[in-house]
């Protein structure tokens, strides 16, 4: 049986978390199968520890009394803040929003530098009435939105996460 | 000249926060409803306001910290003043910008036992109307009546509810003031149609908009509720006047109207 070395722990696994999946060797060569084995398998230990979804996986094959031979794993987790592995990839994702400014911000703005300005009166507030409205319904809209998520989820069964919550 | 620099420097700051910029735009819409009934109702002393602050003698906005600006505070009292009575004693008195009233402010002037007053407090009229429908017990009243007590409380009265059908009938055949029993009971009930006399403390009316057709529509019913209570006024100074021959007149409408009501109902139920 293979062995796992993970933050002071050792360990077996079973065998068919290390095994080359054919149809992908066969497919896409050994090296691809050799990523996704590596990529389920870390999945797998993160229920051990969180620390090893992103950690980096050694493969050695170490002799053992009898002159047999067997897998070891060593797993050395990404160093970084608590969480840090997390936060990248929020951060990845928001990122990759559209960058905007808030609507009713941007309204602001524009009617406070014509107030400044003195530009103001009651025509031109006139013109910008519906634009004024529909900023401020919409900024209740958002808050409906997440009341209603909230609502939802404080409804929703329960149910067990795959991994285990980080801290614990 | 500048004579509060640090409030004035206030008005430049810009909301930056999702929370300020809401507050900000929610001033400038109830700025522009304020400006549009003042232009409406009062468009010389609208013309002479907007003079001002076009020539920067006074701000278009309420000053920071403020509820009103000077022009707004004049369209309050000219609304008292020409439309309907605000309660200018609180909205200008703690102007602070917090207090402001984004809606109009009603000061109900019915009936309202809700803020502690008491039947038992109020004139006799009243609180024989009270013990007619049912509302008090005959010991509640029974000794401010002296010499009068007896002939008074033997007056036979119909226990029941009169529906409004029924009463209209019965009071549009009396004479007036008596016909007034009417808007005496609507007046009890908080049912006369009119905010002015139906709205209490405890159920105000806090959804009045400063829009030209709530202003309206105020004004009428400040009108009709203006009508019902001199009516009423007029029904408890003829019903105090000589209280036990008039008094057994209106137990005699109410019984005749109670009457009514319970043979519709029991024709409905054929």
């Amino acid at each position: 049986m293979p062995k796992v070395r993970l933050q002071n722990q050792e360990f077996e696994i079973p065998q068919d978390l290390i095994a080359l999946e054919p149809t992908i060797v066969a497919e896409k060569g050994e090296e691809e199968a050799k990523k996704q084995r590596d990529s389920n398998l870390k999945r797998w230990l993160s229920q051990v520890s969180p620390a090893a979804t992103n950690a980096t996986l050694n493969w050695t094959e170490e002799s053992k009394p009898d002159g047999s031979k067997e897998t070891v794993i060593r797993v050395t987790p990404q160093l970084g803040t608590k969480g840090g592995y997390v936060s990248a990839a929020l951060i990845e994702n928001l990122r990759a929003i559209p960058q905007s400014v808030l609507p009713m911000i941007a309204l602001t703005f524009e009617l406070k530098m014509l107030q400044l300005t003195g530009q103001l009166d009651l025509g031109l507030l006139l013109a910008y009435q519906q634009r004024i409205n529909e900023a401020l319904e919409h900024q209740g809209g958002d808050e409906r939105i997440v009341s209603d998520i909230a609502r939802r989820l404080r409804g929703t069964k329960p149910a067990p996460g795959p991994w285990a919550p980080i801290g614990f | 000249m500048i004579s509060d620099l640090s409030r004035t420097l206030q008005d430049f700051r810009v909301p930056f926060s999702a929370y300020d910029a809401q507050r900000f735009l929610e001033r400038v819409r109830s700025v522009i409803d304020y400006l549009v009934v003042y232009r409406h109702y009062f468009p010389s002393e609208y013309a002479q306001s907007m003079e001002l602050v076009r020539n920067g003698q006074a701000p278009l906005f309420p000053l920071h910290g403020e509820a009103y600006s000077p022009h707004e505070a004049r369209l309050l009292k000219l609304v008292d003043k020409h439309l309907f009575p605000l309660p200018l004693w609180y909205v200008l008195g703690d102007a602070c910008e917090e207090n402001r009233c984004d809606t109009i402010p009603i000061e109900p002037f019915g009936i309202d036992l809700s803020t502690g007053d008491d039947v038992l407090e109020m004139d006799l009229g009243w609180q024989l109307m009270y013990y007619l429908i049912g509302g008090i017990q005959a010991d509640f009243i029974e000794n401010l009546f002296g010499d009068d007590r007896d002939a008074i409380f033997a007056v036979p009265i119909e226990p029941g509810k009169v529906d409004d059908a029924s009463l209209r009938g019965v009071c549009e055949r009396q004479i007036k003031p008596l016909a007034f029993f009417r808007q005496v009971l609507d007046l009890i009930d908080y049912d006369t149609g009119t905010v002015w006399l139906d709205a209490t403390m405890e159920m105000p009316c806090d959804n009045a908009d400063w829009s030209t057709d709530t202003i309206d529509e105020l004004v009428k019913q400040y009108g009709e509720a203006l009508d019902i209570k001199k009516k009423a006024d007029q029904f408890m100074n003829w019903l105090e006047g000589d209280i036990v021959p008039h008094f057994t007149e209106v137990a005699r409408i109410w019984n005749e109207s109670v009457i009514q009501t319970n043979q519709k109902s029991q024709e409905g139920k054929r």
